[in-house]
């Protein structure tokens, strides 16, 4: 039985008594970590990693499911975190741009990439990006250029890094392919040597 | 030239495409922008804002928000009077009427989503509860929209004679009767849409105040931190030493992140106040309604030539749509008046601009700030004048040009005392690489060629100039440490240009120390750093050229020490990475952190001013679209690049800089804009209503390089973030207009979206229809 507490009303209007507000306890796997935090029904899962985890690597943009920044991992599907309530996470898995790099900081072929082919300027669409593209190239490991300008198309980046945003998922992919042929440690090992 | 001295440094980091080492903490999620801080017991804030573009405000009652759960206090004016003072800032002219808003509107509110109240709650979603919960009763007022508007129009400020602020003028030659002796004159109208920016980052402050220290600290996204700080004092009657602001990292602000707005002042009042740390973030509505909007000029235009095509007067009267406030719309106005000229001839030139407030959100720069407007008009002036003359449009170009034997060339004009004088470049090389790496001469046979498979393809080439910097010099402090650390300090901010890693370059080349010795400190008012700011195209300019100078000014103070202790002359000595040696002598040598040690226990630190002198660098666009003749959507097929960033520092942030300037020009030019309707409520208030270029939407672009260095300062730099924007607008209107003239459309107004098009073409249509009529 997950406990139910009763918080005080939460009122949208100075007039009308609204209905009291609940929190619900869930349950959510981050970047393979249990957390369980005490939500109210209408808390967004991004609100929920940014505030209630302190983990602000994922950026809130729009709200509304149109830019993309907000692009975690949802049981592997790539969501925009914005538009999804926490609740509709409970017991499940998330993965975010904290948790993509090893354990011992080796940085994703895609967070190396990135860098090597200049994608970012400000940075502040970036975790989205990556995210993003971490669930399209799962779906499309040998993608196309046209391909990704299509597979990112729901990704905005208002500083247009664009061109090397597809630069660094065509050759991460090349370096992902590369490694699951090989051991993959020269590649990781090189591109730890790109984020130093 | 740069000084000269002796041993000057051997490394060549200047020029070097090098990756940017502050990528690493935006990629791992750990970069720190404002909205990421957070301080123990902080307190969120709401907004309450006015839903009306015009009304007086009755009554403010926040009673019911007070009840709301984890609601802690709600202010209207009345209980802030602290801070009730008008914004600071000065017209730059006397004559002008200046009028800027209070940080919370008292009796009038003036467009939808001015500030009435705000919400002081535990979180973001009891403040907004609470934001929701206060009752405001207004009374409408008639609203003002466009710049339209006669005796019968109501006045926003009271004590105006009419809405018109402020009237902009700059002249060369004869001015407007230059037109006297033209063979032809064309007559236009060109408007540019009103824009919003939208950095993906919404504006947010976050202010702590430290009762036992009275100090106040505020953290926002500014791109002029020295100003803000300054405000900030200003509007809170606090002395300059209470008050420091610091900016996090930026996520993205083109311009519109220049002005103080009334949050910050509103988070700083109420730290102090409540004494606890207070932030506000603003959401994507805030955004599309309260940060500064962009162009909005309607321009009615007059331009004599003679038969050849050469330009012999250029008379502009513009109009400028201000917002309900005119806090920073003068400077696109200015920078649209003396930015028309271009790169070509102008023998006579009256430009007339007038800055008129609406009941709309304000409008100030936005990336390229006025000169984006100028660029289009004079650009399709000329398409207009060669259309009439019968002159292919490359060839009226080439005729009006300034040549690189008349260098420096001044053109007459004077913004505000500083004369605009064009140092150096080719101009008729760059738009030859433009005319020949777009394929303009076999162009109209693969026109035609596609056209009879239906296909419609346009061409457009243009050039412009991007005009860095605003003749204001900024200061650089550079300290090494004992432990051989080099600290660069200046005035500016980065949202996403590079600065850390190009003034590390500039520093490490100067200097003659490792690239990686090098830390990069901007965005705090505490550097006691002079200068503005970051914003037209200055920030590499104005500091990098300071940071230029201090490095070679305390290259030279550690040689000297250190000539002292090897008892050697300075130029018998070699300073590579660490160490300084002896030339003939490897042996004898010391590490240049113990020089600096040996100069004060802190190092030795340099204060030095750059040059902040306004360079122009040419730019030439060429560009190739597809438009579908039944959607009347454009696709770029192929796009070049021609431009003159000077001595270029990092080739990979410059062209990161480019084509994200020519990639937003694009979504100008296409896609974006901001409109009201006739009641005066904004129609693009979500990203679904204001389309963003997208990857899918960004084509490949083609860059071409010219190489003069500027001589508008020391180091040669120009700077790089606006051209790209300025250039795209003309060269993809001439470019979609070209695709279509089967269908004998005229393009005057920005944006053009497929509506705009299809509105266009069915006027086409009808017009020949009603022509076809009469004959
Ligand atoms: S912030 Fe979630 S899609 Fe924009
Ligand atoms: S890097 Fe600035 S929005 Fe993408």
């Amino acid at each position: 039985m997950s406990q139910v507490s009763e918080v005080p009303e939460s009122g949208r209007s100075g007039s009308t008594p609204v209905p009291p507000t609940l929190t619900v306890p869930i349950q959510l796997r981050v970047n393979g970590q249990i957390h369980t935090i005490q939500v109210e029904p209408r808390t967004t899962l991004v609100d929920a990693l940014r505030t209630h985890l302190g983990m602000t690597g994922t950026k809130l943009v729009c709200g509304q499911g149109a830019c993309g920044a907000c692009t975690v991992l949802l049981d592997g599907e790539r969501v925009t975190a914005c538009i999804i309530l926490a609740i509709m996470c409970d017991g499940r898995e998330v993965k975010t741009i904290e948790g993509l790099a090893l354990p011992d900081g080796t940085p994703h072929p895609l967070q190396a990439a990135f860098v090597r082919h200049d994608a970012l300027q400000c940075g502040f669409c970036t975790p989205g990006q990556i995210m993003s593209a971490v669930a399209f190239l799962r779906d499309h490991p040998e993608p196309t250029i046209d391909e990704i300008r299509a597979g990112m198309a729901g990704n905005l980046c208002r500083c247009a890094a664009y061109i090397g945003i597809r630069e660094a998922v065509a050759d991460a992919a090349k370096q992902m392919r590369a490694s699951t042929a090989t051991s993959g440690a020269a590649t990781l090992a090189q591109d730890a040597g790109e984020m130093s | 030239m740069p000084e000269t001295i002796s041993s000057s440094p051997a490394s060549n980091f200047i020029g070097e495409r090098r990756k940017r080492v502050e990528d690493v903490p935006m990629l791992v999620g750990a970069g720190q922008y404002t909205s990421d801080l957070r301080f123990s017991d902080m307190a969120e804030l709401a907004i309450v804002r006015s839903p009306h573009p015009h009304a007086r405000i009755v009554r403010v009652d926040t009673s019911a928000a007070l009840k709301v759960p984890g609601v802690i206090a709600a202010f209207a004016a009345r209980d802030l009077p602290e801070i009730l003072k008008p914004f600071p800032g000065a017209p730059r002219s006397p004559e002008a009427r200046f009028v800027t808003p209070t940080a919370l509107a008292a009796e009038v509110v003036r467009y939808v989503g001015e500030a009435v109240a705000v919400v002081v709650a535990e979180d973001v979603y009891a403040a907004r509860d609470g934001a929701d919960a206060v009752v405001v009763e207004y009374a409408p007022l008639p609203p003002v929209i466009g710049v339209v508007q006669d005796a019968t129009t109501p006045v926003l400020h009271a004590g105006w004679p009419s809405n018109l602020a402020q009237t902009v003028q700059i002249m060369t030659g004869a001015g407007a009767d230059g037109l006297d002796g033209a063979d032809v004159i064309i007559e236009e109208t060109l408007t540019i849409g009103r824009l919003s920016a939208q950095p993906m980052e919404p504006r947010a402050a976050v202010a702590v105040y430290d009762q036992a220290t009275r100090q106040l600290t505020v953290y926002f996204a500014t791109q002029s931190v020295n100003m803000a700080q300054r405000s900030l004092c200003a509007l809170l009657d606090l002395p300059a030493d209470r008050v420091r602001v610091i900016v996090p990292n930026i996520g993205g602000a083109f311009g519109v992140k220049t002005r103080l707005y009334g949050e910050e002042t509103i988070a700083a009042c109420l730290a102090m106040r409540l004494g606890r740390p207070m932030r506000w973030v603003g959401d994507r509505h805030e955004e599309f309604t309260v940060t500064n909007q962009a162009r909005a000029q309607v321009h009615h235009i007059r331009m004599g030539l003679d038969r050849a095509g050469h330009i012999l007067a250029f008379v502009d009267h513009f109009q400028q749509d201000a917002g309900a406030y005119n806090i920073t719309a003068d400077g696109p106005v200015y920078n649209t008046a003396v930015s028309v000229h271009g790169p070509y001839h102008i023998p006579h030139l009256a430009m007339t601009g007038d800055i008129i407030l609406t009941n709309s959100t304000p409008t100030g720069p936005y990336r390229g700030a006025g000169r984006p407007e100028a660029a289009y008009v004079m650009e399709r002036m000329l398409d207009r004048a060669a259309d009439r003359l019968g002159l292919d449009r490359a060839e009226i170009r080439q005729r009006n040009l300034i040549r690189p034997d008349e260098m420096p060339y001044d053109s007459g004009i004077r913004r505000q005392q500083i004369p605009i004088i064009f140092d150096t470049g080719d101009y008729p090389a760059g738009f030859a690489q433009v005319l020949g790496a777009i394929g303009y001469a076999e162009f109209r046979a693969r026109q035609a060629a596609a056209r009879a498979r239906g296909v419609y393809l346009g061409i457009g080439v243009v050039n412009s100039l991007e005009m860095s910097g605003i003749g204001v010099s900024d200061s650089a402090i550079l300290r090494v440490d004992p432990a051989g650390a080099v600290w660069v300090m200046a005035a500016v901010s980065q949202m996403g240009q590079g600065h850390p890693t190009t003034y590390a370059q500039i520093a490490a080349e100067r200097l003659g120390v490792p690239f990686e010795r090098i830390h990069v400190i901007e965005g705090d008012s505490a550097t006691g750093t002079q200068g503005p700011g970051t914003f037209a195209s200055r920030a590499t300019v104005a500091a990098g050229t300071a940071i230029a100078r201090a490095a070679l000014q305390l290259r030279q103070r550690i040689l000297a020490e250190a000539a002292r202790q090897l008892d050697a002359p300075i130029d018998a000595l070699d300073w590579r990475g660490e160490y300084i040696t002896v030339r003939a002598a490897p042996v004898r040598r010391v590490a240049y952190g113990d020089v600096a040690a040996s100069l004060g226990p802190a190092g030795i630190a340099v204060e030095a001013s750059g040059d902040g002198n306004i360079s122009f660098g040419y730019q030439g666009h060429g560009v190739i679209v597809a438009v579908d003749p039944d959607l009347l959507t454009v696709a770029i097929e192929q796009y070049v690049i021609v431009h003159d960033a000077g001595n270029i520092i990092n080739p990979l942030i410059v062209d990161g800089q480019t084509i994200g300037a020519a990639v937003q020009g694009l979504g100008n030019v296409l896609f974006e804009e901001m409109r009201y309707d006739s009641a005066g409520l904004p129609q693009a208030t979500a990203l679904h209503r204001y389309v963003l270029p997208a990857s899918i939407d960004t084509p490949e672009y083609t860059l071409i390089e010219q190489h003069f260095p500027a001589r508008a300062n020391a180091e040669g730099f120009r700077g790089v973030g606006e051209g790209g924007t300025i250039t795209s607008l003309p060269a993809i209107a001439q470019a979609v207009e070209d695709a279509l003239a089967p269908f004998g459309v005229r393009l005057n107004a920005l944006p053009l979206t497929p509506q705009r098009l299809f509105e266009a073409v069915r006027a086409a249509q009808s017009q020949r229809e009603s022509a076809g009529g009469m004959a």
